[in-house]
């Protein structure tokens, strides 16, 4: 079977790319996704491909483009929203919690559309063009959260979001559409939303983790073997809302100890959501409090310094887990 | 304009305004919970959208547009349904007064956030035309929901993307307690259409007879090219904000004025006039109407209340 | 100095560029901001301007390689001499126009910070805990494996403050041995509820000593893997020695000549040469002690059981057992055993043989590796030099650990305790001129 070498942004190209040759229902629009190619360049040739019914470009209005695509998923389209960094999403949050997360809950109207958000730090992107969001996302009601670290799963669970009959926030993480590549058949494997996916085994200790998160944490892990013999297992969890509960307390019962690692804030953060399923479900499982690793409760900042202060590291992740292992 | 349409605006004005004085009897005396929020005085114009538009038109009606939802279909029983939040409410009790629709008449249910639908109706015409259907939509607001940054991001978007959408501006010159003068600054509501490079017209928002005559060209228009056209029609709220405000803050005067010019007496004149109709008819209707609007109400009120077994079911599509 | 040229960081995603043409070539002389490469990465182009006035220096990278951000791709040697300042490190990432830092202006809490790679203020701490926390997940382990709190505390600790971890607990179970499940719960039968209980009869519930016996008795059988041998002693002559001396041994000494006293005598000079019995386990260590300190058990009124202790019995002559043994029990009996009394045993002797008994199986008094049980004296036929005589017999009934003694060394302990036994006499016993 073929297979090839592919970058994190490869793979949303090809799921996308896949999704709207299968089902002439999906549309694509944003800021700068025609002819441009989209800022990130994910929808290069999109518009010769698929015309300019199906690809197009919009002012920047997210409140109303959101609400668009509300409409346009109320008559049975599956729109797929660009929106250019997830920091921007925050002006279209209340048609996405109001309108969106409440209309089949209130009406029997279903809302198939799904929002690209692209996420996440760590190139001195600044305050507005570094943001993790999932918290924000994950708290309302009627919507559901998708954030891959692979290309082989951003390109099957993108799928799945389109698929979905529910609006989904596709989260994409910046800092890994180049840096991270991967061996991919050419066919789509289809993974269900919801799905963790542990991607490093271990017993003396988990990680739960997400997004760029996830790359650090198995190189912390890998040091960690290497350095002191301690075998660390990795959790990719996938999908944050609704999460994997199944897996998180088996492998919290297989190691008994729980690091959380995540690159939002902290307070409230997604990583408060997993420690407290851990202390209701896995508290007869426990061998060490439940920790967790996070940004600070700042706005991301830009020097250099500042931003490696602010953000979790492989270096952090290994000394979070070394008192952890040891406590 | 035929006599059968004529006819049909009365019938939809009578009905609406059964209907909400029932609902302000009803929270006078305590059996409706929420608030009730009317359109009285107001029932023009979307009686006169409803009997414009074609099957495939799509509406996203705002506060006080009850004549929207009965001229496109809606029944009495779905509505005091709807306020008692019955179990076969069109919402199943999950939101309440008019916070509702029915996209098979292809009526939105609005949310609370004023300006919010006017996308979320350009997006359902957006795909009606890609599915191959000559669809226009409709989205009512009033004068405050123009300043809200929702109605400028969606006029500007639909005037963009040359949405055949028309923007059904109710200027009832108050928002709750606020007066025009302290909403915007525009000489008139209507000069902010040029802002947005569309066409704007203004009519008297309380003669439903004129305001089809005047908006069918338009609307046909619309239908063969694609284009957002900006509607201010004049009316007057004859109630407050809510039944629970006494819109102490409107002058006496304002208020008479307009009920000189009351919608359903304009209508029953011009009709009267024209022969449409006779005393004796009129009597007639009215009463029907009124025992219409009677029955639903008892069966709503004999109809269940939805179960807390139910609570979490519909929060997903699918599951 | 020598100023570098790195690949820049050409749009917020980007990880790597290719180096599209050299401007100048190796040892050109380059103006401030004059152009010196083309780069380009899938989203643009750029030309790198100079960062300085002098010649270029080196190209690290060729035409067509690729580069990652932030890598050293060529110098400008600008004629100054060399500083301490470092260019910019690989592990930053620079932005667009990025200056190298100029080493002594910067805050050097920031360095520091970084470099030790934990920059961010510690916001929780885990909780300080002392040995004696013990985790959710470490007191069900111990539950369902019958670990008691006892047991726990003989465990090392590896965590923090030394408290017991999942993996010190799965350590010590793999060492101990697997434990005798008696319990009727344990055997899936379902315990009867109180009113089944009641209509069986009377309820009268076990004391706080008798709850203690019972729970010592459960653990004993537990921890120690029970075998018993049974050795016949011809005790024809010590019953004879005492007939004869039992009166003036009373008058001289005040307490009277039992056979439990002749026996502990016994048994304390013979363990000095089986210090593998004379042993207590701790947790995996068996401890060979140092002192023969025997316990001889006793039956009080209230059907409780004490094993008073005498110290250092295998040095103290026969008066002096019988002495020390009748001060033990009359304590004893009074209710008055300090906890010197009845700590420190190494060995324990049980005369069942008082209540009419021959033969027994006693269980073992923990941290004790055997016991002694001697049943009641009685008189029999055996058979010496192929003629049947009639002598008085003792069962001496010895329970070990077999988990530390073999059966070899069982019978040769009880082989010695009969031979020793046998051939008591009045100089043994420190009865001369009685």
């Amino acid at each position: 079977m073929p297979v090839n070498e592919i970058t994190y942004l490869e793979g949303i190209r090809q799921g996308l790319q896949h999704t709207m040759q299968e089902d002439p229902d999906v549309i694509l629009f944003g800021q700068d996704v025609g002819s441009f190619g989209g800022a990130f360049k994910v929808t290069t040739g999109f518009l010769e491909t698929f015309g300019a019914a199906r690809v197009f470009n919009t002012p920047i209005c997210e409140s109303a483009m959101l609400g668009a695509a509300i409409g346009m998923a109320s008559q049975g389209l599956k729109p797929v929203l660009e929106v250019q960094f997830a920091d921007f999403a925050t002006t279209a949050i209340h048609q996405l919690l109001n309108n969106a997360g409440t209309m089949h809950y209130r009406t029997g109207v279903a809302v198939p559309m799904t929002v690209r958000a692209p996420c996440g730090g760590g190139f001195g992107g600044g305050p507005f063009h570094s943001e993790e969001l999932e918290a924000f996302f994950c708290h309302m009601p009627g919507i559901k959260v998708v954030y891959p670290a692979f290309p082989s799963d951003a390109r099957s669970l993108l799928v799945a979001a389109i698929h979905d009959p529910n609006p989904v926030v596709f989260l994409e993480n910046k800092y890994l559409y180049r840096h991270i590549k991967e061996l991919v058949p050419e066919a789509i494997a289809p993974i269900r939303i919801g799905s963790a996916r542990v991607c490093r085994s271990g017993q003396d200790a988990v990680v739960l983790t997400y997004g760029a998160m996830v790359h650090e944490a198995i190189q912390a892990a890998e040091h960690l073997a290497a350095d002191m013999g301690y075998r660390v297992m990795v959790v990719d969890m996938r999908t944050l809302k609704p999460y994997d509960t199944d897996t998180v307390i088996a492998t919290v019962a297989a190691t008994n100890r729980v690091l959380i690692v995540h690159e939002g804030w902290h307070t409230c953060g997604f990583g408060a959501e997993l420690a407290a399923l851990v202390a209701e479900q896995a508290f007869h499982l426990l061998d060490a409090p439940v920790r967790r690793l996070t940004a600070p409760d700042c706005p991301v900042p830009f020097a250099p310094d500042l931003e490696k202060a602010y953000r979790p590291n492989a270096a952090r992740i290994e000394e979070a887990l070394v008192e952890l292992l040891e406590y | 304009m035929n006599d059968a349409t004529s006819l049909f605006l009365l019938r939809v004005m009578l009905t609406t305004r059964a209907i909400e004085e029932r609902l302000i009897r009803l929270y006078h005396q305590g059996r409706i919970f929420g608030g009730v929020y009317t359109g009285l005085g107001q029932e023009a114009s979307g009686a006169a959208v409803a009997a414009i538009a074609a099957p495939n038109d799509l509406f996203a009606p705002c506060i006080r547009n009850l004549s929207l939802h009965i001229g496109r279909g809606a029944s009495p029983r779905d509505l005091f349904r709807q306020w008692l939040g019955r179990a076969d409410g069109p919402t199943g009790g999950r939101d309440g007064n008019v916070h509702f629709g029915n996209l098979d008449h292809g009526v939105y249910a609005m949310i609370s956030h004023l300006g919010a639908m006017i996308s979320v109706v350009s997006g359902g015409v957006m795909a009606r035309r890609y599915q191959g259907m000559d669809s226009v939509g409709f989205a009512f607001i009033g004068d405050g929901a123009t300043s809200t940054g929702d109605f400028h991001e969606s006029v500007n978007f639909a005037a963009v993307r040359e949405v055949p959408l028309m923007v059904v501006v109710e200027n009832n010159h108050y928002a709750y307690s606020t007066p025009n003068a302290s909403q915007f600054r525009c000489r008139n509501l209507v000069d902010k259409a040029a802002g947005y490079g569309i066409e704007g017209i203004a009519l008297d928002g309380n003669d439903a007879i004129g305001l089809t005559e005047a908006l069918a060209p338009v609307v046909a228009d619309l239908r063969e090219k694609p284009r957002t056209v900006l509607v201010e029609v004049d009316t007057m709220r004859m109630r407050g904000h809510g039944e629970h405000d006494d819109f102490s803050y409107v002058p006496r005067e304002l208020l008479a004025a307009y009920a000189a010019r009351d919608p359903l007496t304009v209508c029953r004149e011009i009709l009267l006039a024209r022969g449409l109709i006779n005393p004796p008819g009129l009597e007639a209707l009215e009463a029907e109407v009124q025992q219409a609007v009677d029955q639903a109400q008892q069966a709503a009120f004999r109809d269940p209340p939805p179960s807390p077994s139910t609570l979490l079911k519909g929060v997903y599509a699918g599951e | 100095m020598k100023i570098a040229i790195t690949m820049p960081q050409m749009g917020q995603s980007v990880a790597e560029g290719v180096i599209v043409k050299w401007r100048k070539a190796v040892g050109d002389e380059v103006a401030a901001d004059e152009i010196v490469v083309d780069v380009e990465s899938d989203k643009i182009s750029f030309e790198i301007e100079s960062p300085a006035a002098g010649r270029l220096s080196s190209c690290l990278k060729r035409e067509g390689e690729v580069a990652a951000v932030g890598d050293l791709i060529g110098e400008i040697d600008d004629g100054g001499p060399e500083e301490h300042a470092s260019a910019a490190s690989k592990d930053q990432v620079p932005t667009v126009g990025a200056r190298p830092h100029a080493g002594g202006d910067q805050p050097q809490v920031l360095v520091q910070a970084e470099s030790a790679g934990s920059g961010m203020p510690r916001r929780t701490e885990l909780p300080e805990i002392t040995r004696e926390w013990l985790s959710p997940y470490l007191m069900r382990m111990a539950l369902m494996n019958d670990v008691s709190m006892d047991e726990l505390q003989t465990i090392t600790g590896t965590g923090k403050g030394g408290r017991l971890t999942k993996a010190d607990l799965m350590h010590y179970l793999s060492r101990r041995p697997v434990a005798a499940s008696s319990l009727p719960g344990a055997m899936g039968k379902p315990e009867p509820s109180p009113g089944e209980v009641a209509q069986l009869g009377e309820i009268i519930p076990m004391t706080a000593i008798r709850k203690t016996i019972a729970d010592h008795m459960i653990q004993s059988i537990r921890t120690s893997a029970h075998v018993t041998m049974v050795h016949a002693v011809d005790m024809t002559s010590v019953v004879a020695l005492r007939e004869r001396m039992k009166q003036a041994f009373a008058d001289q000494y005040g307490v009277k000549m039992t056979y439990t006293t002749v026996l502990t005598f016994v048994t304390a000079r013979v363990l000095r040469s089986f210090p593998n019995i004379n042993a207590s386990v701790f947790g995996s260590n068996i401890v060979l002690r140092n002192e023969v300190n025997v316990g001889c058990a006793v039956a009080l009124p209230d059907e409780s059981l004490v094993v008073p202790v005498l110290h250092g019995a295998d040095t103290m002559t026969f008066p002096e057992v019988a002495q020390g043994l009748d001060r033990l029990f009359k304590v004893a009996r009074d209710k008055a055993l300090t906890r010197a009394d009845v700590e420190g045993g190494t060995f324990t002797i049980s005369n069942f043989g008082a209540f009419g008994s021959l033969i027994g199986t006693p269980i073992i008094n923990q941290p004790q590796v055997a016991i002694l049980g001697m049943g009641s004296i009685f008189k029999a036929p055996v058979v010496i030099d192929n003629q049947i005589c009639i002598r008085d017999q003792i069962y001496l009934s010895f329970t070990f650990d077999h988990r530390v003694i073999d059966g070899a060394m069982g019978g040769r302990f009880l082989n010695a305790i009969q031979r020793a036994t046998e051939a008591l006499d009045e100089g043994d016993l420190d009865l001369r001129g009685l």
